[in-house]
């Protein structure tokens, strides 16, 4: 009796603390708060849970609500805010009409705040109400400690969160392949509706240069510092690299990515 | 198998043990219908129902199921209600206590309380089960000990094709002894075929080395074919990966701008120096046309470890290392959140 019933407690309190294992910190000095995981497995994380400004990151949730809502073939037109947005930009003129899957990639591989905005404003009605979106849907992800309080990113003291949450929202922005596809592109181009062209280069520097990089998005703003979440498949094998304030996000992510990819496969 | 399942199969042993003898023949199929109780869980599992067939035999204390390291004692049988205690000693020690209640020539009823510690947290488990006999069954194939044993094989024979799994065959304690030949032709058919390196797996070989070993085929013996292959095939990974003795030359003799993963793994004085030249001070964009570009991004990798080499240990298990800072450090999950976990996975489907 003792024998199942003990087996039974150690195979469910084995599995309760695999699933609590926390990542060791290796790596203090790439960053603020980090974290890397291979395979969905947590492998090095520092001040996991501490909610930083997270600057362009804030981007990934704009997609993902943004895609969720769907209707990306609808055409949105550029609002005079949207054509004010100050940071990386496109130069979207006010009434310009364009495709949201334009201003989706856009906001991705370029980080544009203005596309950014033209999209919260077209699927929300209004910035304030997209946000309140988004903030519902980070709670429905689970991401406890994340609080935005604007679409694309900017300063804010309201807008943080943590390395932890940012894997959990890098893992549902993966899961939807428009997303997916999107953030591993090098170059965008589109056309406005009115015949107007863009043509763009990816902020992320990993890609096409790091074997595998797929994504996912960089951040910076003078409170965040430099950010990324980096995202790199190969082999099947899959690497996510969280950084938030790194002096040297490039270098920096590819060396614990590297390394990542360095981790011996499980025993099978 | 589920928690639930597995304590609800539990019961049921326990509940024909200790009901043994109720109807002549060769067996009695009983339904047995469990209830698990754990103070402190945040829900009520549901009763489960399972079929069990029991001994004609007399209950006696041998038939309470047990390890090894479990004593069963102050048995008793007294009318139609027996009872027993049981202590069991060393890791996770418990006792508990059960009784069984026949109920007329085709029923029975009973509970039993085990109380404890199991990672160092106290347990306490109630089960209550009722049982009515449902037929006859062939209580030498299908008793809980013959099911029991039925499964053990069951697990010998889908390790015998497991080179890893040496420990299951060999060795004073293996669990299944009587496979060792099976087992062992199988592990050499396996290590005949990592002559080259193409034979070898891209996991960690782990306790496999340990099993073509104990079935003598020396971990050296498959290495210095394998590597003499890598070596006139220019494999350097596996050159790098499981040939030692055969780095310093493929250091050599290899080219960074096209062996850069190479270099930079497991040559350090060539790429320490090739680094200072080709990577340090330049911006990570700037490397794109550099032929250089992969051995950088690989050698940033052991920048990073020297940089953080007093930090903790990225290899170590999580108890090894050294914790985050306390912010960052979550609250042990208790009891009860373990039990609120176990809610979500019983109810997950």
């Amino acid at each position: 009796m003792r024998h199942a019933a003990i087996l039974a407690l150690a195979c469910w309190l084995g599995v309760a603390s695999a699933a609590a294992r926390e990542p060791v910190d290796a790596y203090p000095d790439i960053a603020v708060a980090y974290w890397v995981e291979i395979d969905d497995a947590p492998l090095w994380a520092g001040k996991a849970d501490q909610a930083l400004p997270i600057a362009s990151l804030t981007k990934l949730m704009t997609a993902l609500v943004a895609v969720e809502h769907g209707d990306l073939d609808a055409v949105a037109t550029v609002s005079r805010t949207a054509a004010a947005e100050t940071g990386s930009r496109l130069g979207l003129r006010a009434g310009e009409r364009i495709r949201r899957s334009d201003l989706l990639a856009a906001l991705l591989v370029r980080s544009a705040n203005d596309a950014c905005r033209a999209l919260a404003d077209d699927i929300g009605g209004d910035e304030p109400r997209f946000v309140a979106r988004m903030n519902a849907r980070a709670a429905e992800l689970g991401m406890a400690r994340t609080r935005f309080a604007n679409a694309c990113g900017h300063d804010d003291d309201d807008n943080r969160s943590t390395v932890r949450d940012l894997a959990v929202l890098a893992r549902a922005v993966l899961a939807q392949p428009v997303l997916a596809a999107d953030a591993a592109r090098t170059t965008f181009a589109f056309a406005t509706l009115d015949g107007r062209r863009y043509t763009m280069r990816s902020t992320n520097a990993l890609l096409g240069s790091l074997d595998g990089a797929r994504g996912l998005k960089t951040g910076w703003t003078p409170r965040a510092g430099r950010c990324l979440v980096a995202f790199v498949e190969r082999d099947g094998r899959r690497v996510l690299a969280i950084l938030l304030h790194a002096p040297d996000r490039w270098w920096d992510s590819v060396g614990v990515i590297e390394l990542a990819f360095a981790q011996p496969r499980a025993p099978r | 198998m589920r928690l639930s399942s597995r304590l609800v199969l539990t019961a049921a042993m326990l509940a024909v043990a200790a009901n043994a003898g109720a109807q002549p023949g060769s067996g009695d199929r009983y339904s047995v219908t469990s209830r698990i109780e754990m103070p402190g869980m945040p829900f009520q599992m549901p009763p489960q129902t399972t079929e069990v067939c029991t001994s004609k035999q007399a209950a006696t204390a041998s038939m309470v199921p047990k390890e090894d390291n479990c004593r069963v004692y102050d048995f008793k049988i007294v009318g139609q209600k027996s009872s027993y205690r049981i202590e069991c000693t060393g890791k996770d020690a418990m006792t508990g206590e059960g009784e069984n209640e026949q109920l007329g020539a085709t029923a029975y009823r009973g509970s039993m309380r085990m109380k404890g510690k199991a990672e160092g947290e106290d347990v306490n488990i109630v089960m209550r089960y009722d049982g009515k006999r449902v037929g006859d069954c062939d209580f030498g194939k299908e008793s809980p000990q013959a099911i029991g044993a039925a499964m053990n094989k069951q697990a010998c024979d889908m390790q015998v094709d497991i080179p890893g799994a040496y420990k299951s065959f060999i060795g004073p304690d293996a669990p299944c002894a009587s496979q060792r030949a099976a087992y062992c032709a199988n592990v050499v058919k396996h290590a005949d075929t990592m002559s080259t390196p193409k034979g070898f797996p891209e996991h960690e070989m782990g306790m496999v080395w340990e099993g073509f070993e104990a079935c003598g085929r020396p971990r050296a013996t498959i290495l210095a074919k394998a590597c003499s292959s890598a070596q006139s095939g220019g494999n350097l990974t596996f050159i790098g990966t499981h040939c030692p003795s055969m780095v310093a030359q493929a250091c050599a003799g290899a080219d960074a701008r096209r062996q850069g993963g190479f270099v930079a793994a497991h040559c350090p004085d060539q790429a320490k120096a090739l680094a200072a030249q080709q990577c340090q001070g330049r911006g990570y964009t700037a490397m794109n046309a550099s032929p250089y570009r992969d051995f950088c991004n690989r050698y940033a990798g052991q920048r990073l470890q020297e940089r953080n080499a007093g930090a903790a240990n990225p290899n170590a298990t999580p108890d090894e290392a050294a914790q985050p800072a306390p912010e960052a450090a979550p609250a042990k999950p208790t009891m009860r959140d373990r039990l609120k976990g176990l809610k979500d996975k019983l109810g997950g489907g």
